[in-house]
């Protein structure tokens, strides 16, 4: 045979390999004294490798991100307790002046009539893969659990309200914001990481032409329709079962 | 289910951080890379779909994660190449020497899925039919690629060109 490929030998460590496929390298690697030597060389940088701690970048990765204290104060406590399923990360919302952000409390558990949902038409809010390279996910996209997300929304003339509807039917109302009205695509103040509840995730944006009130967005909510002058739009994403 | 990234690095770590080295000749920027590979990974799971084994997925981010630090790099001149290289080059199929030329040379004259061609050819020793398979091209438009590159160094070969075939 000709000499295997690096990946092949590392292949062939990891068990990875047919017992034929293994069987035919071992034959080349006993006559073959340069493919000897690069199958040792592999297993002395296990050796060494296994010795060395795990860095913490890695460490970290695997642990849920925690809601950060400053916006502990707009978190009243059935939010707190949302928030074990969806942590909300800060934002740099440049774009909007901190005496035009308002929020709104929780909203409880709403069971969301699948009938009248609309399908997410992306005509005002887009939802984000929040990334090195950010990726806009279209309806029905698949997500993980630790994937950030970053919500961007239309900025029509008003308020907008982001919200989330996890596979439980529960509702979380995030935050409340006054658009600028230029129409332009904006940025919400805050990201959201991603728990491991599994099923669809809808993210919802509902805009009123005046402040936010919260039985109107509920029945926003509820109903999935225009009511009243309020405005829903939603991208639901999936994570797997 | 999430990813265990931590479990991940445990099992393959050794062969990322192994070909962060050989590619990058810089210990510092091997171990960040390496890191890099695996948070990458983490963060883009739902990508990996079990199509491939997991060895060869990582391979493979590693390999595209390793060329893109390079090329950057280049463009940060104030930031230069470690010379000479301080890491040995445990499990390539060319010596030292013969790499480091490849390397400065496909990064001067390929475009990104020719070098990516070259490394997994000249480097890892694949096939033309491995490389494309690793890939998703043809074995046809490997050889191509391959021998794209070759003619631009046709007047003056060097001699590790036809070493490995």
């Amino acid at each position: 045979m000709t000499h295997p490929s690096t990946l092949t030998l590392h292949r062939m460590r990891y068990g990875e390999l047919s017992a034929d496929e293994v069987r035919d390298i071992e034959a080349h690697a006993a006559g073959c004294e340069a493919c000897s030597a690069r199958l040792q060389s592999q297993l002395n940088s296990r050796a060494a490798f296994e010795l060395a701690p795990v860095p913490d970048a890695i460490r970290a990765a695997n642990k849920p991100a925690r809601a950060p204290w400053r916006l502990a104060g707009w978190l009243v406590p059935a939010l707190a307790a949302a928030m074990a399923l969806i942590v909300v990360n800060p934002f740099d919302a440049t774009e909007l002046p901190t005496d035009t952000i308002d929020t709104i409390d929780t909203i409880d558990t709403i069971d969301v009539d699948e009938e009248t949902r609309p399908k997410g038409t992306g005509k005002a809010l887009q939802v984000w893969l929040d990334a090195d390279e950010p990726e806009r996910l279209s309806e029905g996209a698949a997500v993980a659990p630790g994937d950030r997300v970053q919500l961007k929304y239309r900025a029509r003339p008003g308020w907008v309200t982001f919200a989330g509807v996890d596979g439980r039917g529960v509702v979380e109302v995030y935050k409340a914001v006054r658009s600028d009205g230029s129409g332009e695509w904006r940025p919400a103040p805050f990201s959201l990481t991603l728990d491991d509840a599994p099923g669809e995730q809808q993210f919802l944006a509902v805009f009123t032409s005046e402040r936010p009130d919260r039985a109107a967005v509920a029945d926003a909510l509820k109903s999935g329709k225009t009511v009243n002058g309020l405005k829903i739009e939603r991208v639901t994403v999936v994570k797997p079962r | 289910m999430a990813l265990d990234v931590e479990s991940l690095y445990r099992r393959y770590g050794d062969m990322v951080l192994g070909r962060c080295r050989t590619l990058l000749r810089n210990e510092a920027d091997a171990q960040e890379v390496c890191q890099e590979v695996f948070l990458k990974v983490h963060r883009y799971s739902r990508r990996f779909r079990g199509e491939a084994s997991p060895s060869t997925y990582l391979f493979r981010v590693t390999t595209t994660t390793c060329l893109n630090h390079m090329r950057g790099r280049r463009r940060r001149p104030e930031d230069p190449v470690e010379e000479p290289p301080v890491v040995m080059v445990e499990d390539s199929a060319l010596e030292a020497h013969v790499l480091r030329d490849l390397v400065n040379r496909l990064l001067k004259t390929a475009d990104e899925r020719t070098q990516a061609c070259l490394v997994y050819h000249y480097i890892d020793g694949m096939t033309h039919q491995e490389v494309g398979d690793l890939i998703g091209i043809s074995a046809a438009a490997v050889r191509k690629r391959i021998g794209k590159f070759r003619a631009t160094m046709r007047d003056a070969p060097p001699d590790w060109l036809t070493e490995v075939s």
